[in-house]
């Protein structure tokens, strides 16, 4: 267990006098604002609840540790406790009598630097800057100079954490709904001097944190369809925690691009004991600048841990000189943002990570983020139809027809013959081809058809249930093309420069800029009223879906950035698929694309799990990514089938061997003579296995020794296995390298 | 290949965007991609392999490693033993804890287990017990040389139990040394080769310099393979590319020529069908076949801790199902990959294709050009197969695609060959019907003139100045000295003439690029790159008269300047008149007429230097001596001019830049 249960009796009276003594209503601090100062002096004496007399016994420490720690805050499932010096956080799970300790005992032998021990005890770190030089340090709660107030007010305790040396103090906000502990970082309430620049902070970095091998469980880190980090499985060639921004890398602040699967979800989990206790923690407001960041035991310190950074200013390279040289500089405006952060806490069937990805869910539903689209009769299958392509001449550039609005028809049709209703997206229409221009979808390329033709095109298969969309991206625009003004509508970076860059081809090369919010939302609102006119849907590409860049032209941090992605399809009623998108744009989504089927397989991750498929399930269709770029489909179908994922496709009339020099030279294989065959052969197979599950959740999920059971709430089984052997589960036999589905009971 | 070296280079530097603005986030961190045959660009492939599993347990410093039935020998430095592990990542045992350094090489054979031991200076020959048989130790002949260093690095044997082994900086080659440990000689050593750039610097340097000019050491081996027939493969860095890798025969010759090989190669190895694998220190995974073809290529495009990146590759080995086992040195882990389905069809075809089976091999590489459309070594099967079955038409088609051109004139010269079987005698009526009309024709003029009104318009013509202009380049071909002349008194030409014949020149510089026939290019695409050929004509033309002029005024030359470029002009007219038709004609001659083109070019550029001379020679009243001598000038007037024009472009580029950089 988590924490050495030594209750000496004789304590509790101590405690309780010890609590009676401590000083319980904070000094007004003489430099806060006027505003801060009335606002303080309406705070009534905090009431404080005096720990009971087991208080030691509840969170399992010495008498004497157990008196630094103030109940603050109660309710039916959680107890909230606060260490009065270091903030350091003990939350009750009263179901359990579990505690989540932020903060750690340490006993001699643990191998640990006073250094790392201020960090783990303090509930918050700041890291900060001097003005005059770059070289960051930290500041933490401890015993000196440092100086923590708690407050209550109504249902909230208000921390301040002032540390004068520095020149900073911030307000940390603690309030307790059901199983939620919410803890909320007010932009307006964080104070700084003149002479250290805040660059970022953590909060509790180390609540849930475990020795490398205390218990069983594991930490769920939503990478790619989510992965989990089992405990007690130290690898020594794991020399760095994993660390990766939510909602992917940020332009305007030069991130190199990671080739890794960029987070899309403001969460990570913790599970100390699998099916007995669970946390999980979400970031409901300032998630656009929140760095997840999971250390496994062993890499910094010896112990499992993970947490939020939230950052305020970022370093940055400012190059001088044409030669690549330059110097590192500091942001010097503090981005201005709210933190929320929420702390779940799950217990018994729901410590685990499905249990995670269900509660999860219920908070985007009852956020409004989440809806139930899908159709009674879905389809199994997504084609991508590409339209045209842009090919290289002698002089200039030439549009080569791969698939026709009448090819299109044929094919659909040819298909829905053969019992496959699939989903439909057209995408390379514009005239001269897909990457003429990367920013617009109109007009139309006269050698595909007419746009009247699209239209009855379009209308026929909606009314055999074949959703039709059009494919559009507004991430980019191709700055050697007509229609774009670098000045205001390309991303400028932090260093001043536009955020452009160009890709070389074979006697070509193109030049792109990513394109502001706003100027991306003007090009869609140019584009929609054709969209109705056309009777269409619109799937958005991967780039528009999940590129979120803060912007030093107009001013807009990445938080100011998601509200205008938010609006870019909230006043329309068409349906919009998206490809991989970020949390902000699940609130209008009706199709999700791409969908990871697995993690990015960071070494320490011990294994995939289907978190975000956990989430969607039964409230939004998922496809994974197109099959023609499949290195192993059999596998890849297995795991669709595991992950309740739909196929899908990119198809074209023509064979694709002209797109290798272009910018769609990831498609290489698409030719419907070709894959008809195993378009028809896999949607059977999908359709006669999800089918029963359409519109079922997950509710439970394992893998053990490569044969995977799903199991669905309305009673039905899956189970896959990998192994080139046939096996045996539940009386069943699964056979090598397939699957089996058991039906339900009722 | 320099192209594809830059791509590649500008991915692995940006690992930015793989060739499309949207990044493909991946569970595997590779890029894979295929040479396309014929163009200077890399196509995307679906990996080949995948990394499974990864497993470090007891591994400190891995340095090579060989796989042999069901086991894996790991040669680790750091833990100054051979670990032994199933294919599973299962750890076994240890050999040779108790008296092995460092060692760096092993290679395992039924009988045996041979270690390279850096720091102990000796290759030992050990039971698979452990138990030491024989110490190879430094050859003391002086055939080996005095000075000669020894230290093992790597090891492999061959079948009669000769050790080849590579010591750390043996630049006389790969030690050979017979089972008993007499030493055999040195093998297979690396050819020597000066860059351009240091040959200058060692010409223009002091005296040290200078005398080590042509003292240059070949590199020495880096790693070493061997199969089971005894060829040895080696690879090689800081060389030139087709040198990387080498597959060396029994007489110590390469028999490769690799298009491409990557940089800092550290292993290599060779499947039981010849396919080779090689891996270099950033992770680039090559995997050839057994003639030397590229078949694919995985990057490692990230930096991150995932399953498959790679820090410090240093060895590489194959099991019987092609699985691939990669050490990394800094990370201290051994990666497991497993061939994916297209990888699977793809080396079930290479077998077939090297064996000659092309028949056999189509349904396979039908399947993997389903899956991959640019992947040229199906194209090139399915050609062969294709003339076998006799559908010259289907395999002429393959072999453009694969840019084969030997296949593709020979599929070409079959199906002229059925074409002309079959249209001989229309085409003799056709020739003899022509010469009847002309007959006719002529009969029909001589009695009524018919032809009166073209030749009519015909003197009309001749009396304007636009003949004047025009004729000239016609007039060279017939009667050189007495267009010369022409050009120089007769006063009738102007800068209308050289605008003339200059864009005639252009015109049929970039058209008879255009239409020369597939065998004579090997141009997959069909498309010239107009440009290109615009800058090459033109730039050494007007540099020419340029420098000619120049050098002419101070050497008594008696040419103007518009005398000096028309007369070039008019010296080029064969190249410009006749280069067409030429192309043209390459249309329909396969390889075995290449002769025709050959000889016709050869022929047109002697005629247009013997032109050029008497132009020389005439326009500016030159002995031969003079002009011999004025021609040469003129070449380094060129030189110069270019080096001149070259220089203030670069320093007002950087004066540009600086301004630019100001702001």
């Amino acid at each position: 267990m988590l924490i050495r249960k030594k209750i000496i009796t004789g304590a509790i009276a101590v405690g309780l006098c010890a609590l009676l003594l401590q000083p319980v209503l904070a000094q007004p601090n003489e430099s806060l604002s006027k505003q801060q100062n009335k606002r303080q002096q309406e705070i009534v004496p905090a009431e404080i609840s005096h720990s009971t007399p087991d208080t030691a016994g509840l969170l399992g420490l010495e008498p004497e540790e157990a008196d630094a720690y103030q109940l603050c805050l109660e309710n039916e499932t959680l107890m909230l406790y606060i260490h009065q010096q270091t903030m350091g956080i003990k939350v009750v799970d009263k179901r359990t009598q579990y505690v989540w300790s932020s903060d750690r005992q340490f006993g001699e032998d643990d191998a640990i630097n006073s250094a790392w021990k201020k960090r783990i005890n303090s509930g918050i770190t700041v890291e900060y800057a001097n003005a005059k030089q770059n070289k960051t340090e930290y500041a933490m709660l401890d015993d000196q100079n440092h100086t923590l107030t708690l407050q209550q007010q109504g249902e909230q305790v208000i921390a301040t954490a002032e540390f004068p040396k520095i020149d900073v103090s911030f307000e940390i906000v603690f309030s307790l709904s059901d199983h939620r502990l919410s803890v909320e970082v007010p932009k307006d309430r964080i104070r700084e001097g003149e002479e250290f620049l805040i660059t970022n902070i953590l909060l509790f970095p180390f609540l849930g944190s475990t020795d490398q091998n205390e218990t069983d469980g594991y930490l769920v880190i939503p990478d790619g369809s989510g992965a989990i980090m089992e405990y007690g499985q130290q690898k020594k060639e794991i020399q760095n925690p994993y660390q990766a921004k939510v909602y992917g890398v940020d332009f305007g602040m030069k991130d190199a691009n990671s080739r890794a699967y960029s987070l899309t979800m403001p969460i990570y989990g913790i599970v100390n004991g699998v099916n007995h206790n669970a946390m999980y923690a979400y970031v409901n407001q300032g998630s656009a600048y929140a760095t997840l960041r999971v250390d496994p035991a062993g890499v910094t310190t010896d112990y499992n841990w993970a947490t939020f950074q939230f950052d305020y200013r970022q370093h940055f390279f400012r190059q001088t000189a044409n030669d690549g040289s330059g110097f590192t500089d500091l942001e010097q405006q503090k981005q201005a943002y709210d933190i929320q952060l929420t702390y779940s806490f799950l217990h018994n069937d729901d410590a685990n990570y499905t249990g995670i990805a269900h509660d999860y869910q219920s908070t985007l539903v009852s956020r409004g983020v989440l809806h139930k689209t899908q159709r009674d009769d879905p389809s199994f299958v997504y084609l991508q139809f590409l339209g045209a392509e842009i090919f290289k001449r002698e002089l200039g550039f030439r549009a080569n027809v791969y698939t026709t609005i009448s090819d299109l028809k044929e094919i659909t049709e040819d298909l829905e013959a053969q019992g496959v209703v699939p989903t439909v997206e057209y995408q390379g229409t514009l005239k001269g081809g897909k990457s003429e221009k990367t920013d617009r979808v109109f007009p139309i390329e006269r050698q595909l058809g007419s746009e009247a033709e699209l239209k009855d095109v379009v209308s026929a298969l909606q009314d055999k249930n074949i959703p039709v969309f059009l494919g559009a991206s507004y991430a980019y625009a191709r700055l050697d093309r007509r229609g774009v003004n670098k000045r205001t509508e390309i991303v400028q970076r932090v260093d001043q420069q536009l955020n452009v860059f160009t890709v070389d081809y074979d006697r070509y090369s193109i030049q792109y800029g990513a394109l502001r919010k706003d100027a991306s939302l003007a090009r869609f609102e140019d584009d929609l009223q054709r969209f109705r006119d056309l009777g269409v849907n619109v799937a958005l590409d991967a780039a528009t879906g999940t590129q979120l860049n803060s912007d030093y032209g107009s001013g807009r941090n990445r938080e100011e950035t998601v509200a205008f992605a938010e609006k870019m399809f909230a006043q329309d009623d068409a349906s919009v698929a998206y490809h991989h998108p970020n949390e902000y744009m699940f609130a209008t989504m009706d199709l999700y694309l791409d969908m990871p089927m697995g993690s990015s397989r960071f070494l320490m991750f011990t294994q995939d799990i289907p978190f975000v498929q956990t989430v969607f399930k039964g409230y939004v269709d998922y496809f994974a990514p197109t099959l023609n770029q499949s290195s192993n489909a059999e596998y890849d179908l297995l795991k669709m089938i595991e992950y309740g994922a739909y196929p899908s496709y990119i198809v074209t009339k023509q064979s694709p061997q002209d797109l290798a020099n272009t910018p769609s030279s990831d498609i290489f294989s698409s030719q419907y003579d070709i894959w008809k065959q195993r378009i028809i052969q896999t949607h059977a197979t999908v359709k006669s296995t999800l089918q029963q599950v359409a519109h079922a959740q997950i509710v439970d999920h394992v893998l053990e020794d490569d044969l995977a059971v799903t199991t669905y709430d309305n009673g039905v089984n899956i189970y896959v296995n990998y192994r080139d052997t046939a096996a045996q589960k539940d009386g069943s036999t699964i056979q090598a390298r397939s699957f089996f589905v058991r039906e339900g009971n009722g | 290949m320099n192209k594809i070296r830059l791509f590649v280079l500008s991915i692995l530097l940006l690992g930015l965007f793989s060739s499309s603005v949207t990044v493909h986030a991946q569970s595997t961190p590779y890029d894979s991609f295929t040479p396309v045959a014929g163009r200077d660009y890399l196509a995307q492939l679906q990996n080949l392999y995948e990394p499974v599993n990864m497993f470090s347990q007891h591994i400190e410093k891995p340095e090579d490693i060989f796989y042999f039935k069901d086991r894996l020998y790991v040669a680790d430095s750091g833990a100054q033993a051979i670990l032994v592990y199933d294919t599973k990542g299962n750890f076994i045992t240890t050999i040779g804890a108790d008296f092995l350094s460092a060692p760096m090489g092993v290679f395992v054979s039924s009988d045996f287990i041979y270690v390279a031991d850096y720091q102990n200076e000796i290759c030992y020959k050990l039971s698979h017990s452990g138990t030491i048989v024989q110490e190879y130790v430094r050859p003391d002949t002086p055939l080996f040389g005095s000075k000669e260093p020894y230290k093992p690095m790597k090891v492999s044997v061959n079948q009669s139990g000769d050790l080849y082994i590579i010591s750390e900086g043996s630049t006389n080659g790969i030690i050979q040394i017979n089972e008993r440990g007499e030493f055999l000689g040195y093998f297979g050593v690396n050819s020597t080769s000066l860059s351009f750039r240091d040959m200058m610097q060692r010409m223009l340097g002091g005296q040290e310099k200078r005398s080590q000019l042509f003292a240059v050491k070949p590199p020495s081996p880096e790693n070493i393979s061997i199969d089971d027939q005894g060829l040895v493969y080696t690879i090689t860095n800081n060389t030139a590319e087709s040198e990387r890798i080498k597959k060396l025969s029994i007489a110590g010759k390469n028999v490769l020529d690799i298009g491409w090989a990557a940089e800092g190669l550290t292993d290599i190895t060779v499947d039981a069908m010849g396919n080779m694998f090689v891996v270099s220190e950033l992770g680039i995974l090559s995997i050839y076949d057994s003639f030397g073809h590229l078949l694919g290529n995985m990057m490692v495009n990230d930096t991150a801790e995932r399953l498959g990146v790679f820090q410090q590759a240093s060895g590489i080995c194959a099991d019987q199902n092609r699985r691939l086992y990669i050490t990394d040195k800094t990370n201290a882990t051994i990666t497991i990959l497993e061939t994916t389905e297209i990888a699977n069809h793809m080396f079930e075809g290479v077998s077939l294709y090297k064996e000659g089976l092309y028949l056999q091999s189509m349904d396979i590489w039908n399947e993997v050009l389903a899956l991959n459309v640019n992947f040229s070594l199906a194209h090139q099967a399915l050609g062969k197969a294709y003339y076998k079955q006799q559908d010259y038409a289907a395999a002429r088609e393959s072999f453009r695609r694969s840019a084969d051109i030997k296949g593709y004139s020979d599929a070409f010269w079959e199906l002229r060959n059925d074409w002309l079987t079959s249209n001989l005698t229309s085409l003799f009526a056709l020739l003899v019907l022509l010469l009847v009309i002309k007959r006719v024709l002529r009969h029909l003029d001589r009695k009524r003139g018919i032809y009166d009104p073209v030749r009519r318009i015909w003197h009309r013509y001749k009396a304007t100045r636009v003949y004047d202009q025009l004729r000239t380049p016609f007039y060279m071909l017939r009667h050189p000295i007495d267009a010369i002349e022409y050009i120089k008194r007769s006063g009738k030409i102007s800068y209308a003439a050289f605008l003339s014949m200059f864009a005639a020149y252009l015109i049929s510089a970039v058209l008879s690029e255009y239409v020369r026939g597939f065998v004579f290019t090997g141009n997959v695409t069909n498309q010239v790159n107009i440009v290109v050929i615009l800058l090459t004509t033109a730039i050494p033309v007007l540099a020419f008269v340029f420098s000619n002029y120049l050098v002419s005024t101070i050497t008594d030359g008696e040419g103007t300047f518009k005398q000096v470029i028309t007369g070039y002009m008019a010296a080029l007219s064969p190249i410009y008149l006749f280069a067409l038709p030429l192309s043209l004609l390459t249309n329909v001659l396969t390889l075995n007429e290449s002769f025709i083109f050959q000889f016709g070019t050869f022929f047109l550029t002697l005629w247009f230097f013997c032109n050029l001379f008497f132009t020389i020679k005439d326009i500016h009243n030159y002995s031969v001596q003079e002009t011999v001598k004025n021609l040469l000038l003129t070449v380094f007037g060129m030189v110069i001019l270019l080096l001149v024009i070259f220089i203030t472009y670069v320093l007002f580029d950087q004066v540009i830049q600086f301004v630019v950089n100001f702001r």
